[in-house]
């Protein structure tokens, strides 16, 4: 249960949270890493502040080893009303839809771009309009690189219209460089629709969303094209279109965002019907010709079409059949040979009859290329009172005949959650969010502890 | 004298995040001082915030009779999943629940949720009774026995 620490006075209240999480791998060579979070927040009235600390005694594997040591990175004064707000010190905040501006932090993929200096934002009653200006220095662990942000966000809103227009300017490499953005939107019952420009020196975005429901039929498209949008200061967010896959197998070979130019779409359809769930999901992107070296036309870069079909019988039992299709271009549609690869997933999930339930997966992957056909497997143990036990294995009978397997245990109740596993992980990608880093392998025994008071 | 109390979550109350409109919205703003609440976040690729959620739309009819509460699903998938995200609260029918959008996780950050799904149950003041994190099923069970109680 999350606990607050409050102090009652007057009509005020002194209010204090926070967090602390650590994660550890222990390997067989023998090598010990570790990741630590420490979060607190203090607020009274309009006031707050906080903090973050971390300690890296030797980062995670994957992670930048340039983590290493300990840090206070985050820290703030805030200051907020009904209409205005300010804050000093570290801070997260994003313009748009994020492509030309957005500071973030995933702990899962070691990123933190968080921003620090000063943000000011406004907004008219009812949120007709509203203003912000952001500036400061990009996080660089412990402290902060030399280069800089500074920008503003303007925004209208009328009934179901909203418009719009940022401006940022990067600096601290060569010369200063200004990027811009407009956004219009608009809802009007079941139909949405979203539309953005981002411009830099010689580089531009557009998105194009559009959304329908009706009844429990629902779908949504996204259309992007980016020409040269690579941000070397890495404060811009430009997430894979394609759906972020959930299970070991379809995740395989995730599609990771070509900035230097591509053009693509995404689709979603989602129905149900009584005790029917149905979900197809499509993605198609091509390489733009400008970021070719050896084609002048548009190349394939990845597809996949994913579908999902879900039936409930009864209170007790619940199954899912998944396919994915999936094409990928290693070189980004620069060369011909391509990859591809077909996915089949049966899951279930059983509740006995008291406090536990079973899930069991079975997956398998046909493919002809890179390292042939995989299988994988995983059952998980879960009771009401918060236990959870599982082992998964991941078997490659293509190639490599290698076996990735997991065992553990973990417990939650309420904040608190311990987590304690035994592996070897394959190396790959790992993704959050559309977003992907590097895994190394590892064969080792993994600590995750969260607690929030 | 400080003292440890599922007290009034202050520190969050005033953290904007989106509407299904593109509007804004503030915690604050969900007391109403006549129902408890759920407030639950989760992510369109979170297998287990969807099972949870569709576990919860197939008792919430039932259980309004029983004791009427809301259901306020926060999303933390950023902007470009948020047609995604609505697209499948309706194709999944979750129809009795509120919809919001945290796209920078701003509020996730400040209410320390860490990992999905993570539900908080407030009471019809806005005071914080219970939380929990992750899902098994049958979790909802014991959410209910908590509004129930309340």
């Amino acid at each position: 249960m999350l606990l607050l620490v409050s102090l009652t006075v007057g009509a005020q209240e002194h209010v204090l949270s926070g967090s602390i999480e650590s994660n550890s791998l222990l390997d067989l060579s023998p090598t010990f890493y570790s990741n630590n979070y420490l979060k607190l927040d203090y607020s009274y009235g309009r006031f707050s502040a906080g903090i973050q600390a971390e300690y890296y005694p030797n980062p995670m594997p994957g992670y930048d080893a340039s983590l290493k040591g300990i840090g206070l990175p985050g820290k703030y004064i805030a200051w907020t009303d009904k209409y205005w707000n300010v804050t000093a010190g570290d801070f997260y905040d994003q313009f748009g839809t994020g492509i030309i501006f957005r500071s973030w932090e995933d702990r899962n993929l070691g990123w933190n771009n968080s921003l620090g200096g000063g943000r000011i934002g406004f907004s008219t009653p009812r949120d007709i309009f509203s203003f912000k200006a952001v500036g400061g220095f990009i996080r660089q662990f412990p402290w902060y690189s030399h280069r800089s942000l500074a920008g503003a966000e303007a925004a209208l809103r009328l009934g179901g219209v909203s418009v719009e227009g940022s401006l940022m300017a990067r600096m601290g490499e060569g010369t200063p460089a200004l990027w811009w953005s407009a956004l219009a939107s608009w809802n009007k019952g079941g139909f949405s629709t979203r539309a953005e420009y981002v411009g830099k020196p010689g580089g531009n975005a557009q998105t194009l969303e559009l959304g329908y429901g009706q009844g429990k039929f629902s779908s949504a498209f996204t259309f992007r094209r980016l020409q040269n949008m690579l941000d070397p200061y890495g404060m811009n967010y430009l997430p894979s279109l394609c759906m972020e896959q959930a299970y070991m197998l379809a995740s395989l070979n995730p599609y990771t965002t070509f900035a230097d130019g591509e053009f693509g779409g995404s689709g979603d359809v989602y129905y149900s019907v009584k005790s029917w769930k149905f979900h197809v999901n499509g993605c198609w992107i091509w390489a733009l010709p400008s970021a070719l070296h050896n084609y002048d036309i548009m190349r394939m870069a990845y597809r996949d079409i994913n579908i999902q079909v879900e039936k409930r019988w009864g209170r007790s039992l619940k199954t899912v059949a998944f396919v994915s299709i999936q094409e990928n271009s290693p070189s980004h549609g620069d060369r011909k040979a391509t990859n591809a690869q077909n996915v089949f997933v049966l899951d279930g999930l059983y509740r006995f009859p008291g406090k536990l339930s079973l899930r069991v997966q079975a997956q398998y992957l046909y493919s002809q290329e890179l390292t042939r056909d995989w299988m994988a497997g995983s059952v998980e143990l879960s009771s009401v009172d918060g236990w959870s036990v599982h082992v998964q294995d991941m078997y490659n009978h293509g190639d490599t005949k290698e076996h990735y397997y997991e065992a553990g245990a973990s417990y939650t109740r309420g904040g608190f959650k311990a987590d304690l596993a035994y592996g070897h992980q394959r190396s790959g990608m790992i993704c959050s969010g559309g977003v992907c880093r590097w895994q190394p392998e590892y064969t080792g025994g993994i600590l995750r502890l969260a607690y929030h008071f | 004298m400080l003292a440890a109390t599922g007290a009034s979550a202050q520190d969050y109350s005033k953290v904007e995040i989106q509407t299904m409109d593109g509007g804004k919205t503030t915690p604050a703003q969900w007391v109403d001082h006549k129902t408890p609440y759920v407030v639950s976040f989760w992510f369109v690729t979170c297998k287990y915030c969807i099972e949870e959620m569709d576990a919860i739309t197939e008792v919430f009819d039932s259980w309004q009779e029983e004791k009427p509460f809301r259901f306020i699903a926060v999303c933390t998938d950023d902007t470009r999943s948020l047609a995604k995200a609505k697209a499948l609260a309706r194709g999944r029918g979750w129809d009795g629940f509120q919809f919001y959008f945290d796209v920078n996780k701003e509020l996730a950050r400040a209410m320390k949720v860490t990992s999905c799904p993570y539900v908080f149950l407030f009471d019809k003041d806005g005071k914080l009774v219970y939380s929990h994190m992750g899902y098994t099923p049958g979790d909802e069970e014991v959410l209910f026995s908590k509004i129930k109680a309340l």
